[in-house]
């Protein structure tokens, strides 16, 4: 489960942006734009990008931040994917499993997954069931300790598997023979080199989506083991995507190339330069000076961009991300563990001012917690919560604070940075204003704030969280249900739970949509989290670039899903 | 001298040990480990998995000791958060970079100081002087960053003239040492400019001194050509202020590239010293400290060393 970061600013971005959007006012911008699509000769076919920074790993077992990730999309290929839609469509499999044509069992614990055949590694050795089962049980290795196991624990053995070495409490030293039959325990197995049969404990609907996520991407068993850690280097890489890594220049760029053993339509571009750029406003100078071809639009240049008339409005893509940012208010905590004091909270801030002022359009303002783009979204969730400051005093009223007095001291935990100071200030100056409540923001270091929120040792805080798939089950079950890992707001309701084991269990789509949204509408009416807003994330594309289709799932790099369909023309 | 030398070698190791130490206990005082990621829960049996593959499992007692005995070794240990790189591998690679980057600015600097404080000096209190005081001034007052940002604002962005970000080594003018001129100008002009206005500073003022000592009067009096009289017997006693601030000029340019390194996105040391605080990334902290600690102890023994040699009065015991 991912829950990026709201803002990511350095020490000096304000300054930066301030600066150089002075100097750049005045500024023109020097392309050319060009009608021209069909493809330019090989030696144009260059794109280049910017990742923030170098990725940690670009291992798919390891990988959890979308700078990561963004990079296992292009390098190696799963057995599914997602279309324009964000539907689950065969990658690497032959066809979609369906109980009809034998790939899920009736009962919904099996599913046999077909290779396409011809099917190879980047180096041409043959790709077989067998890669899929080795990577399955390196995903789950506790020793490999990868950071997103835990989602696939509805496989036959892997949760057992994956906890195997305990936990600080209580550790566990099981013998070298222990761990290995776990591993081979594991319900992942390949019945001929062109079928993959998954066993799972209890259908799981998603199981497919869970198929298509970078951790169930294939790794080279014998690449892995004999280069350990620096396998993922460009000397020794080997993956089986539509492009191979050729050059990984540590803490400058990234190359890529087109994989020629990929079974896929070959890619047209022939490189793909994925360039480290730390600050936001750095790659938007980098794409005005024309050395970048694709960047994300900073927020202190939303407005510039915007402007009618302004050259790039052409270039310019406006794409709602499958995340939303709102309050965490701690129901453990008091007076946070009193629900009208969470629903006065929600009612009392003006989620436009928020998204049209801070923002400055970067969000939509919502109520609702699982976003517009996938299912499960319900615009009419939380309209209880639109602004309404007489309301929201009420509330306070009558939570026994009438204005605000003998409300305990409520402190907002933020990272040290200038965008959360801003955003600090607009929401206590908000609650402040519309409930007459003071509170306290702290801003501290990033880590230290990791540590804290994900212990859930804090009162109240301000995060974002974005799909990992587009499905209810991302956005509820973990994060809701009592006890659950990353229920980090301690949000406990007994009928909530219910409905969410009810859920897991029910195989009819529609059905247990239904389940999720009466969830969903039942843990905000208790206020169990406070939406804000939608997050939009505005992308300039030089003209000449073709065919790159954004999504509201991309990882860091927009259009990480497409590179292979991409190209460029008209330059 | 031998045994001065040997002696503070020794103490020069003690240094380092006692350094180490007070990062290590800094660093695990500090809240927040390397595995918190913002917002992200990572299952305690994950955690537990990582620690124990990097050693955090251990008594920190122990891990000191460990990463002592391995560091006598020359081995620094792997980076928790770079694909396990070893961590004297990052830090050589980024001081490969930063060095040659301290070493232009320093050149720069120094030309560009000297031939501004000459030029100031003998036009002292005219206009020339004023405007070549104002530039020094401005040197030396507005912070790296915003320098940076501006020559990249009009340079790089506006006119095009030079690229924005970027040390590509690999297909540079001299492969392997420099980047693509057009990466190379503004990093180091930036990176040159506070020293150049302390040294163009120092210059005027030292030449100003020396302008009217005697020995120049007699000097011109004998009818030396201009020329002689300044480089001769001007510059020659004039640079020696100048040299005394250039060794630790030269170790601040070498060690402190950082902001610089930001702004221009070049992959030096400075750039990853930062990063690995705020990573929490165990190894490199430990690493980068030490290499930096080392590298400026072992500056101010030869600065002290050669004062020996520059200076006979001076007796090293």
């Amino acid at each position: 489960m991912e829950i990026r970061k709201l803002i990511n600013a350095r020490w000096f971005a304000t300054a930066f942006a301030v600066l150089s959007l002075t100097l750049a006012a005045c500024s023109g911008d020097k392309d050319t734009a060009s009608n021209g699509t069909s493809p330019a000769p090989a030696d144009q076919q260059v794109l280049r990008l910017r990742l923030q920074g170098e990725p940690k790993t670009i291992d798919p077992h390891l990988s959890n931040q979308t700078t990561e990730t963004t990079i296992t999309r292009p390098l190696f290929a799963g057995l599914f994917t997602y279309n324009e839609k964000l539907d689950v469509v065969p990658n690497l499999a032959k066809e979609m499993p369906t109980v009809a044509n034998g790939g899920i069992s009736p009962d919904g614990t099996t599913y046999t997954v077909k290779l396409k055949e011809g099917a190879k590694w980047s180096d041409g050795k043959a790709l077989t069931a067998q890669d899929f089962v080795y990577s399955m049980q390196r995903a789950m290795d506790p020793q490999l300790a990868g950071p997103y196991a835990s989602f696939f624990y509805s496989i036959a053995g892997a949760g057992p598997y994956n906890t195997a070495l305990g936990t600080p409490e209580q550790p566990k030293a099981p013998s070298a023979a222990e761990l290995a039959s776990l591993r081979g325990g594991l319900g992942v197995s390949a019945k001929d080199a062109g079928t993959v049969v998954y066993k799972l404990t209890q259908p799981n609907p998603s199981f497919l989506n869970l198929l298509a996520l970078w951790t169930a991407f294939p790794v080279r068993q014998d690449v892995v083991e004999k280069n350990g850690a620096k396998w993922t280097e460009a000397e020794t890489h080997v993956g089986n995507g539509p492009f191979v890594l050729s050059e990984w220049r540590h803490d400058e760029k990234m190359v890529l190339t087109p994989n020629p053993n990929w079974i896929g339509e070959k890619p047209k571009l022939q490189r793909i330069e994925i360039n480290f750029i730390a600050d936001d406003f750095a790659a938007y100078q980098a794409y005005q000076a024309g050395e970048l071809d694709v960047v994300t639009v900073p927020p202190a240049a939303i407005k510039e961009v915007t402007q009618a008339g302004h050259p790039y409005n052409d270039q310019l893509t406006v794409e709602p991300d499958l995340a939303t940012g709102a309050l965490f208010l701690n129901n453990k905590v008091a007076p946070l563990d009193n629900e009208k004091v969470r629903q006065a909270f929600g009612t009392a801030i003006d989620r436009k001012a928020f998204t049209d002022g801070l923002l400055q359009g970067g969000g939509v303002p919502t109520t609702s917690w699982i976003p517009p783009g996938m299912p499960g979204y319900n615009a009419d969730l939380g309209k209880q919560y639109n602004f309404d400051a007489a309301k929201a005093k009420d509330l306070l009223k009558q939570a026994g604070y009438a204005d605000g007095k003998g409300l305990p001291k409520v402190t907002f935990i933020m990272v040290n940075s200038d965008t959360n100071k801003l955003t600090g200030q607009f929401i206590q100056a908000q609650l402040k204003q519309n409930l007459g409540v003071d509170v306290e923001f702290e801003y501290v270091e990033g880590r230290e704030y990791g540590r804290r929120f994900t212990t859930g040792d804090y009162v109240a805080t301000i995060q974002g969280f974005s799909a990992d798939w587009p499905y209810p089950d991302n956005w509820l079950p973990d994060m809701f249900t009592t006890g659950a890992g990353n229920n980090l707001v301690g949000f406990s309701n007994a009928t909530f739970d219910d409905l969410m084991g009810k859920a897991a269990a029910e195989t009819d789509n529609a059905k247990r949509l239904k389940l999720y949204d009466d969830a969903q509408k039942l843990m905000l009416d208790r206020a169990g989290i406070v939406p804000l807003y939608n997050r939009v994330t505005y992308v300039l594309t030089k003209p000449w670039v073709k065919n790159l289709t954004i999504t509201g799932l991309d990882g860091y790099i927009k259009g990480d899903l497409y590179f292979d369909k991409a190209f460029i023309a008209g330059k | 001298m031998a045994a001065y030398t040997i002696k503070r070698l020794l103490w020069l190791g003690l240094t380092l040990v006692f350094i180490s130490l007070v990062t290590f206990v800094l660093m695990h005082s500090v809240k927040g480990g390397p595995w918190d990621e913002e917002g992200r829960s990572v299952p305690p049996s994950q955690i537990e998995n990582l620690n124990r593959k990097y050693g955090l499992d251990q008594p920190l007692w122990r891990q000191y000791t460990t990463f002592l005995q391995n560091t006598v070794q020359g081995d620094l240990g792997l980076s928790f958060q770079r694909q396990d790189r070893p961590v004297t591998e990052i830090i050589l690679a980024g001081f490969k970079v930063t060095a040659v980057l301290g070493l232009l600015a320093f050149a720069l600097a120094a030309t560009g100081g000297v031939t501004l404080g000459v030029y100031s000096a003998l036009h002292r209190n005219r206009l020339p002087d004023y405007g070549s005081v104002f530039v020094a001034t401005l040197g030396a007052a507005v912070p790296a960053f915003v320098i940076g940002i501006l020559l990249k604002s009009v340079f790089a962005v506006e006119l095009g003239w030079f690229a924005t970000f970027g040390w590509d080594t690999r297909d540079g003018f001299i492969p392997g040492w420099l980047p693509r001129w057009d990466q190379l100008v503004l990093p180091v002009v930036t990176l040159a400019a506070l020293p150049a206005a302390y040294i163009a500073r120092i210059t005027r003022a030292s030449l100003l001194d020396v302008l009217q000592q005697d020995y120049m009067r007699t000097a011109r009096a004998k009818g030396l050509g201009a020329g002689t009289v300044l480089f001769r017997h001007g510059m020659r006693n004039a640079a020696i202020p100048i040299l005394t601030v250039s060794g630790p000029i030269l170790a601040a340019l070498v060690t402190g590239s950082f902001i610089v390194e930001q702004v221009f996105e070049v992959p030096g040391v400075g750039r990853a010293f930062v990063d690995s605080v705020s990573d929490r990334d165990y190894g490199m902290i430990m690493g980068t400290t030490l290499f930096y600690a080392f590298v400026i102890v072992l500056a101010n023994l030869v600065v002290d060393i050669s004062y020996a040699f520059v200076d006979p009065r001076v007796r090293l015991k």
